[in-house]
C-alpha cells in the first residue's frame, strides 16, 4: 500500500517554492529572516490584488505564470497554461469536472487559489498520454466506452487515477466512494467503473477500435 | 459480405426481425449503396466498436467550445434582469465602457422593452477576465417597472382548479361515445398526476468564442444544430448591420445539450457582436446559474386522465387532458401519451392540452419532449387501474398492446428481469425476509419514439439534401466528413462503421470528423434524426468512394470490375489479393471523393415506423426516511439496425440514469417572492451520481425496417422515454400508495408510506 | 471574486495581527469561503491564508482511552483515515468525517473549516437576495420563502441550519476547543463555539476577530463508551444532510451508563438534547425505547410551513444512530 498522502504533518507549504512578485510593492515579507533561523518579528508575505509572476509545477514541469490573487488554479491551468483537460463545469466544487491530483491528492481546482498552489505538485490528466503513449487507464475507458459527451471524463479519469494509486485493487463500492465526487449528466458510471476494474486488473485495450 | 446486386429499381427485403420477418418490396434510388435486410451478414456493424474518439475525450486532449483560445482573446459576460417581469426603463452603460480593460459593451435589450423573466438579457461586456466583466457589469446601472409575477403554473389565472390533494376538478367535456363506455366499463379510474420543471443540466454549458478575420465570422459553439446556429447568426447580424460576408460554425466535441443547444441564443449572438465591437476574438460561456436558468428546461405538466377496462382488462374508454407549466412564452408544454394501448378505447377526437405560461424561461426541448412526464403519469395511472382491476400491470400492458416488436420486449423483459419473483405481493408489507424497514416493488412502463428520422432533406433552407462525404487518400487513410456534430451519441464511430464495414477495413482505420460547417450538411441532432439522416448517405458515400477504387484497381489490373472485391483489409481482384494500402498506391496526389447523399426514404410501408421500448425498475423505498433507491433497471429498445452496439447501449444506459434523476430527485425550485431559482447550482439540483446509480442492464432489439439503404433508427430519446414511469410503478408496487407527484422525493414518500391501510404512526 | 490582498503568515501571532484588520478574513482550504467569494456575498479586503500553518496545526495525538487533540487544519480526509477513529468510542467522529461533500472536498476542508463554516441557506449565499443575517436586508427570507430545507427548532430570527457534520458529534464527545487570541491560548468547552442564541445578527460561531482555533479536544474515553453519527439525505452521492443525529453512550453490562445525544442540519446550532438522552439512562437499548427517544428529541420542534417533513426523518435519524451506537 502506498503511503497516504493524507498523512499530517506532510509539509504543504514551502516558502522557497515562491518566487516574489515583479512588482515592488507586492510584497512586504521578510522571508530572509527564515533562512537565518533568527526569530525576527517578520511581517507576512502579501500578493496585493493584480497580477504576479509564480512558478507553478504542474506534471513536473516548472512553469512561471502570471496570476492575480483571485485567480482560481482551474483558470490558470486553463486559460494561462492551455491545459484544457480540467474542465469548468460548475465552479463551486459541486461536480468534480475541474479535478486534478495536487501533492497527490485529488482536489477541485475550481475552489483552489492559483497561490495556494505555488510549491505543490499538480497533475493534470494531460500526464497521462505522452505522444503516442497512453496510459492503460485511458486506454480502458475507450475501450470500455466510459464516456459519452466526454465533458466528465478528465475528471473522471483523475478521480479513476486516485482510486487506483490508492487502493490497487479497489472494490465496487471503493470505486463508487471515491468517485463519488463526479458527476456524469450523460450516465456513464457504471462503464468508468468497468474501465477502472479492468485497469487494476492488468488487462489493456484491446486496441483502438479494435472490432469486436 | 453483401451479395445482393447493385441495382436500382424494384429489390425484395426482408425486414423485420426474430420470428417476425416478412418481404417488402422497396424502389432504390439510382446511385445509392444496395439495401441491408436481416439476411445481410456483418463485419463490422453491430459490433462491440470502440468509439473512435474515446481516446481524444479521455485523455483530455479533444477541445470543446469551452477550451478553444486565441492570443488576444476576451472574455464576455451577460447583465441579467433580477426582475421578473416588468420593463427596462434606464441602462446607463458608461461606467461600464469607461473600466479599465472593457473592450466592448453592447445592449441587448431596448428601453422600454418588456422584461420577461429573472435571467432576460440586459446587455454584455468584454473584458481580459471573466472578474473583470463581472467588476463592469456591477457599474451599469439598470433600472426596472417591476410588475408582480408569477413563477409558478398552478397559481397562473388560467391554471385548472384543482382540490387540496391536487386533483383537477373541473368536469369532463361531455362525450357520448366516452362517457357510455366508461359507464359501461366492469372498472373505472380517474387521476391526477404532475411533474416538475426538468434543466438539461449539460456540463459544458451553452455559449462560444467568436473570432473575426475581416468579415468573416468563425465561431466555436457549443451547439448541437452546426447549420442552424450558422443561418441564425448570418441572420443576426445582417439584423444588426453588421457586415457579415461568412459564417462558419466549428463543434467538433460537444460537452452535452439534450435538446437545450439548437439555437445560438442570446449568448451565441451577443458574443459574435462583442467581437466585432472589441476586434479581438471573445469567448462567452454562461456559467452554471444561467445554465439552469436561461437555456431552457423540461416544462411541467399536470396530467389528469380517466379510463375505464372491461372484465379482461381490455381498455374500453380513455380520456385525457394535460396541462403544460411553461415559461413567459405560453408554449411548448406538450405532454406525450402512450396511445397505443388506446387503439380501440372509446376516445374524445384531438388532444385536450393547454399550456400554461409563468415570468419564466421558457421550455427547450429536452430528450424526448413531452414523453417523460406523459408517460410517466399514464402509466402509472394504467397501473392503479390494472390493481383496481385485479390485473398484473404486465398483463395489461400485453392485453392491450398488439404492436409485436413490444410483444416481444415484454416477453423478453419480463424473463430477464424475473418480473414475478421482483413483484411485491403484498405492497406497502415488506417481502418475505427483509428488513421491515425497507419495502420492495417492482414496475415497468411501455415506450415508443415517433419516427424513423427525417430523409435528411435539409430543412435550414439550403434545399439540397444532406450528405457525407467520404475521401480515400493515396496513404489509404479514408476520411468521413459531415458537417453535423456528435454530441456524445457516437455518430463519429458510426461513419466510421459503415465506412468500415463498405471498404471491408476496422473502425480504427477510418478517421471521422465532424462538427465544421465547411463539410457537408447534416442535421441538428435532435429527434433522434442524427443516425437516420447520415447513416444512409455514409454508406452511400462509402459505397461510392469503392465504387472509384474498384473501377481504378480493376483497370490498373486489367480484370472486369464485378471481381474486385474488398474484405479484411484487402483488395482481391480474382487473380490477386492486393493490400489495402497498395490498393490505394494507385490514387494520385487527389484523393478519391465521394458525395454520399441521404435519399428520401424507400416509398411503401417499413416494417416500423417508429422504435420501441420496455423498462423495468426495482426500487428499495426507506419507510424511516422516505428515500427511494432504485437498485435495478432493465430496458429493451429497439433501434432499427444496431450499427455501433457499444456506444449505442451507453445512450440507454445514460437514459435510464437520467430517468432516475427525474423521477426521484431532480427539480428546478422557484422563489415565489422573487422569482429567482433557488437551487441554480450542482449542491441542490440534484443531478444523479456515482451512488445514485442502479445497476443497470439493457438489451437492444435490431430490426430492419426496410425505410433506407441500412435500416439506422435513432436512439438518443426513446430510452428517456419508459424510465420515470418503470421507476413510479415499481413504487407503487412497493407501497402499495401511488405517488403522482415527481420528483419523489422524502416528503412525497412519507406521505404516501401514512397512507397505507394500516399504516403504523 | 472581488480583487483581495494575499497573506502568507508565518506564525500565527502574523495570522491574527493580519485578521485582525479590518476587511480581513481567515481562509483555512476556502471550500466554505471560496465559495462565497465567487457569488461576491463574501468581499473580504484581505484573505489571510492559514494553510502554510497547516503542518503544526494538522494530525491527531493520543488516543480514545488518553483523549485526542486534532490539529484545527487536520483535513476531513486525514481525520477519517486516522486509525485511532478505529476505537469505537470515536465512531462519531469517523462517521461525521466521511459525510461531507465529496472526496475531493474532504481532501482539504479542514476540521475547523467544517465546524466554522457559514450556512448554506439559498437566500444568503446568493448576492441577489439581501437577509437579516447577511446583514444586507431587514428579514429573514426564508421565513416567508421557500424553507423546506430549512430549521424546525431552535430559531430566532433567522432560520438557517448549522451546516456542519463534525460539529454534532464533537458536542456528543463533550469535546474542547483551543483558542489563540493576543497572544494568549485558551481552552473551552465546546459548547461554547456556538451562540446560545442564535440570533440573525450573530455568525454561526462565537469566535472574535483574530481569534484562531487551534485544535479539538476529545476527552479521554471510558471503556464501554461509543458514539456514532447519522445523516439523512435524499441522494447519496454529494448531498447535504437534511437531519443528523450524533450520540455517544458508554455500555456496561448491556445497560446504558451513560448518554448523550446531538442533533444536526435542524437548527441555527447544533442542539444537544438531554432531555431526550436522560430517558436512556440506566436502560437497556430497544428499539421502543429510541423510538420514545426520538420522540422527545423533537418534541419542542416547530416547523415552518415547508418543512414539516424534516420532524419525521429527523426522529428516524435519531432512532438509527440510537441503534448504531448501541449494536
Amino acid at each position: 500500500m502506498t503511503a497516504s498522502p493524507h498523512e499530517p504533518g506532510r509539509p504543504v507549504f514551502s516558502r522557497r517554492a515562491f518566487i516574489k512578485g515583479a512588482s515592488a510593492a507586492a510584497v512586504t515579507g521578510a522571508a530572509v529572516a527564515a533562512a537565518t533561523q533568527e526569530q525576527v518579528p517578520a511581517k507576512p508575505e502579501t500578493f496585493a490584488p493584480g497580477e504576479h509572476e509564480v512558478a507553478l509545477t504542474v506534471n513536473g514541469e516548472r512553469r512561471m505564470v502570471r496570476v492575480e490573487t483571485r485567480t482560481t488554479l482551474l483558470d490558470t491551468l486553463r486559460d494561462r497554461l492551455d491545459l484544457t483537460g480540467a474542465k469548468k463545469v460548475c465552479d463551486r466544487g459541486a461536480c468534480g469536472g475541474c479535478t486534478v491530483i495536487v501533492d497527490g491528492i485529488t482536489v477541485n481546482s475550481c475552489l483552489m487559489l492559483a497561490l495556494d498552489a505555488v510549491g505543490k505538485e499538480i497533475t493534470t490528466v494531460e500526464s497521462l498520454t505522452q505522444g503516442d503513449k497512453v496510459h492503460p487507464l485511458v486506454q480502458n475507458f475507450a475501450a470500455c466506452d466510459a464516456m459519452q459527451c466526454g465533458f466528465c471524463t478528465p475528471g473522471m479519469v483523475m478521480s479513476s487515477l486516485h482510486c487506483l494509486q490508492h487502493r490497487g485493487q479497489p472494490t465496487r463500492a471503493q470505486i463508487r466512494h471515491d468517485l463519488s465526487g463526479n458527476i456524469c449528466r450523460c450516465g456513464t458510471y457504471g462503464r468508468i467503473f468497468e474501465a477502472i476494474e479492468r485497469t487494476a486488473a492488468g488487462s489493456s485495450a484491446t486496441g483502438r477500435g479494435g472490432g469486436k | 459480405m453483401n451479395s445482393r446486386r447493385e441495382l436500382p429499381g424494384e429489390v425484395e427485403l426482408k425486414v423485420g426481425f426474430g420470428s417476425h420477418v416478412e418481404t417488402r418490396k422497396v424502389e432504390v434510388p439510382e446511385g445509392d449503396a444496395p439495401p441491408w435486410d436481416v439476411t445481410t451478414a456483418h463485419k463490422v456493424v453491430g459490433a462491440d466498436i470502440e468509439r473512435v474518439d474515446g481516446v481524444l475525450k479521455a485523455s483530455g486532449r479533444a477541445k470543446y467550445s469551452y477550451d478553444i483560445t486565441f492570443p488576444g482573446l476576451l472574455q464576455g459576460m451577460i447583465l441579467r434582469s433580477p426582475v421578473a417581469r416588468g420593463k427596462l426603463t434606464a441602462l446607463e452603460l458608461d461606467a461600464a465602457k469607461a473600466m479599465p480593460g472593457v473592450a466592448a459593451v453592447i445592449q441587448l435589450k431596448e428601453l422600454g422593452h418588456k422584461v420577461r423573466f429573472v435571467g432576460d438579457e440586459i446587455c454584455a461586456v468584454a473584458a481580459p477576465t471573466l472578474d473583470l466583466c463581472r467588476d463592469a457589469l456591477e457599474l451599469v446601472r439598470a433600472t426596472y417597472d417591476h410588475e408582480a409575477h408569477n413563477v409558478d403554473f398552478l397559481t397562473a389565472s388560467d391554471a385548472p382548479a384543482v382540490d387540496e390533494t391536487g386533483d383537477v376538478v373541473e368536469p369532463w367535456p361531455a362525450d357520448d361515445g366516452v362517457d357510455k363506455a366508461l359507464g359501461a366499463a366492469k372498472t373505472q379510474h380517474t387521476g391526477t398526476y404532475r411533474t416538475e420543471v426538468q434543466t438539461h443540466s449539460s456540463l459544458e454549458t451553452h455559449g462560444a468564442v467568436a473570432k473575426w478575420t475581416g468579415d468573416d465570422l468563425e465561431l466555436w459553439m457549443s451547439t448541437q444544430a452546426t447549420f442552424g446556429v450558422r443561418g441564425e447568426i448570418a441572420g443576426a447580424m445582417k439584423a444588426a448591420g453588421v457586415k457579415c460576408d461568412s459564417v462558419t460554425v466549428h463543434a467538433e466535441f460537444v460537452g452535452g445539450g439534450f435538446g437545450s443547444k439548437f439555437t445560438a441564443g442570446a449568448e451565441g449572438r451577443a458574443v459574435a457582436l462583442l467581437s466585432k465591437a472589441a476586434q479581438a476574438p471573445v469567448k462567452m460561456m454562461l456559467d452554471r446559474f444561467e445554465e439552469h436558468t436561461c437555456t431552457g428546461n423540461r416544462p411541467a405538466a399536470l396530467m389528469n386522465f380517466r379510463a375505464g377496462v372491461d372484465a379482461k382488462g381490455k381498455l374500453v374508454a380513455w380520456d385525457a387532458r394535460t396541462f403544460g407549466g411553461v415559461g413567459h412564452s405560453g408554449q411548448g408544454g406538450g405532454v406525450a401519451l402512450p396511445d397505443h394501448f388506446f387503439a380501440d378505447s372509446a376516445r374524445r377526437r384531438g388532444r385536450d392540452h393547454k399550456d400554461i405560461a409563468t415570468d419564466t424561461d421558457p421550455p427547450r426541448p429536452m430528450r424526448a419532449p413531452g414523453h417523460p412526464q406523459g408517460f410517466f403519469g399514464a402509466e402509472l395511472f394504467l397501473d392503479e387501474l390494472a390493481v383496481l382491476g385485479g390485473f398484473d400491470p404486465l398483463a395489461l400492458r400485453q392485453q392491450n398492446d398488439t404492436h409485436v416488436i413490444r410483444q416481444e420486449q415484454y416477453r423478453l423483459g419480463a424473463e430477464r428481469f424475473g418480473w414475478a419473483k421482483a413483484r411485491n405481493p403484498a405492497p406497502g408489507s415488506p417481502m418475505a425476509g427483509d428488513d421491515p424497514r425497507w419495502l420492495r416493488g417492482a414496475g415497468m412502463a411501455s415506450a415508443r419514439w415517433g419516427t424513423l428520422g427525417s430523409d435528411g432533406r435539409n430543412r435550414d433552407g439550403g434545399g439540397s439534401p444532406h450528405a457525407v462525404l467520404c475521401r480515400i487518400h493515396q496513404d489509404g487513410t479514408v476520411e468521413m466528413r459531415s458537417g453535423a456534430q456528435d454530441i456524445g451519441c457516437g455518430m463519429k464511430t458510426v461513419l466510421a462503421a459503415l465506412a468500415a464495414e463498405e471498404l471491408g477495413l476496422r473502425p480504427a482505420q477510418i478517421r471521422a470528423v465532424m462538427g465544421h460547417t465547411t463539410d457537408p450538411s447534416g442535421p441538428a441532432s435532435g429527434g433522434s434524426t442524427t443516425t437516420p439522416s447520415l447513416a444512409p448517405a455514409a454508406r452511400n458515400a462509402a459505397f461510392l468512394a469503392k465504387q472509384q477504387l474498384r473501377k481504378l484497381v480493376a483497370g490498373h489490373v486489367g480484370v472486369p470490375e464485378d471481381k474486385v472485391t474488398f474484405a479484411d483489409g484487402k483488395v482481391d481482384t480474382g487473380t490477386a489479393a492486393l493490400s489495402w494500402a497498395d490498393a490505394c498506391k494507385r490514387i494520385g496526389p487527389n484523393p478519391l471523393e465521394a458525395r454520399g447523399e441521404r435519399f428520401a426514404n424507400y416509398k411503401g410501408e417499413p416494417f416500423e415506423r417508429g422504435v420501441c421500448g420496455a423498462q423495468f425498475a426495482e426500487v428499495q423505498v426507506d419507510t424511516w426516511t422516505g428515500v427511494v433507491k432504485v437498485t435495478r433497471m432493465l430496458a429493451l429498445q429497439d433501434c432499427g439496425v444496431v450499427i455501433a452496439k457499444k456506444t449505442a447501449e451507453s445512450q440507454v444506459l445514460g437514459a435510464m440514469i437520467q430517468g432516475v434523476g427525474y423521477a426521484v430527485h431532480e427539480v428546478r425550485i422557484m422563489d415565489r417572492q422573487s422569482g429567482r431559482m433557488l437551487n441554480g447550482d450542482f449542491l441542490r439540483y440534484k443531478v444523479p451520481g456515482p451512488d445514485d446509480m442502479p445497476e443497470l442492464d439493457c438489451m437492444l432489439l435490431s430490426v430492419v425496417n426496410g425505410h433506407s439503404n441500412c435500416s439506422a433508427a435513432g436512439l438518443g430519446e426513446p430510452p428517456s422515454v419508459a424510465a420515470a414511469a418503470a421507476i413510479a410503478n415499481a413504487v407503487f408496487n412497493a407501497i402499495g400508495v401511488p405517488i403522482r407527484h415527481l420528483p419523489m422525493t422524502p416528503d412525497k414518500v412519507l406521505k404516501a408510506l401514512a397512507q397505507r391501510k394500516g399504516a403504523p404512526r | 471574486m472581488k480583487p483581495f490582498t494575499y497573506v502568507l503568515p508565518h506564525s500565527l501571532a502574523e495570522a491574527e495581527a493580519a485578521a485582525k484588520r479590518p476587511g480581513a478574513v481567515l481562509k483555512a482550504a476556502g471550500i466554505d469561503l471560496v465559495d462565497r467569494m465567487k457569488e461576491r456575498v463574501a468581499t473580504p479586503a484581505e484573505v489571510v491564508n492559514l494553510l502554510p500553518l497547516q503542518k503544526d496545526l494538522s494530525g491527531l495525538a493520543g488516543d480514545a482511552a488518553q483523549g485526542l487533540t486534532i490539529g484545527a487544519l487536520t483535513t476531513l480526509t486525514q481525520l477519517e483515515q486516522a486509525k485511532t477513529l478505529d476505537a469505537q468510542a470515536l465512531g462519531a467522529l469517523r462517521d461525521a468525517a466521511s459525510s461531507p461533500a465529496t472526496p475531493q472536498v474532504r481532501n482539504r476542508a479542514t476540521v475547523a473549516g467544517n465546524v466554522l463554516q457559514v450556512t448554506r441557506c439559498w437566500y444568503l449565499r446568493s448576492a441577489a437576495f439581501g437577509c437579516l443575517h447577511g446583514k444586507k436586508g431587514p428579514s429573514c427570507l426564508a421565513q416567508v420563502g421557500d424553507n423546506r430545507f430549512h430549521s424546525i427548532m431552535g430559531y430566532q430570527d433567522c432560520v438557517r441550519v448549522h451546516p456542519s457534520n463534525l460539529a454534532p458529534a464533537l458536542l456528543a464527545l463533550d469535546c474542547e476547543y483551543t483558542t489563540t487570541l493576543d497572544g494568549k491560548t485558551t481552552r473551552r468547552r465546546i459548547a461554547e463555539l456556538f451562540p446560545a442564541e442564535p440570533k440573525a445578527e450573530l455568525a454561526e460561531h462565537t469566535l472574535q476577530d483574530g481569534e484562531i482555533v487551534t485544535a479539538f479536544h476529545v476527552p479521554p474515553q471510558a471503556a464501554g463508551a461509543r458514539s456514532a453519527y447519522r445523516e439523512s439525505r435524499e441522494k447519496q452521492s454529494f448531498d447535504w444532510a437534511t437531519t443528523a443525529a450524533a450520540a455517544r453512550v458508554v455500555l456496561d453490562g448491556g445497560v446504558i451508563k451513560e448518554a448523550t445525544l446531538v442533533l444536526g442540519a435542524v437548527a441555527p446550532v447544533p442542539m444537544p438534547r438531554p432531555d431526550a438522552a436522560k430517558m436512556l439512562v440506566g436502560q437497556q437499548p430497544s428499539d421502543e425505547l429510541f423510538v420514545r427517544v426520538a420522540q422527545r428529541a423533537f418534541a419542542d420542534a416547530r416547523p415552518l410551513s415547508g418543512n414539516a417533513w424534516k420532524v419525521q426523518i429527523g426522529k428516524a435519524i435519531v432512532r438509527e444512530v440510537l441503534h448504531a451506537v448501541t449494536r
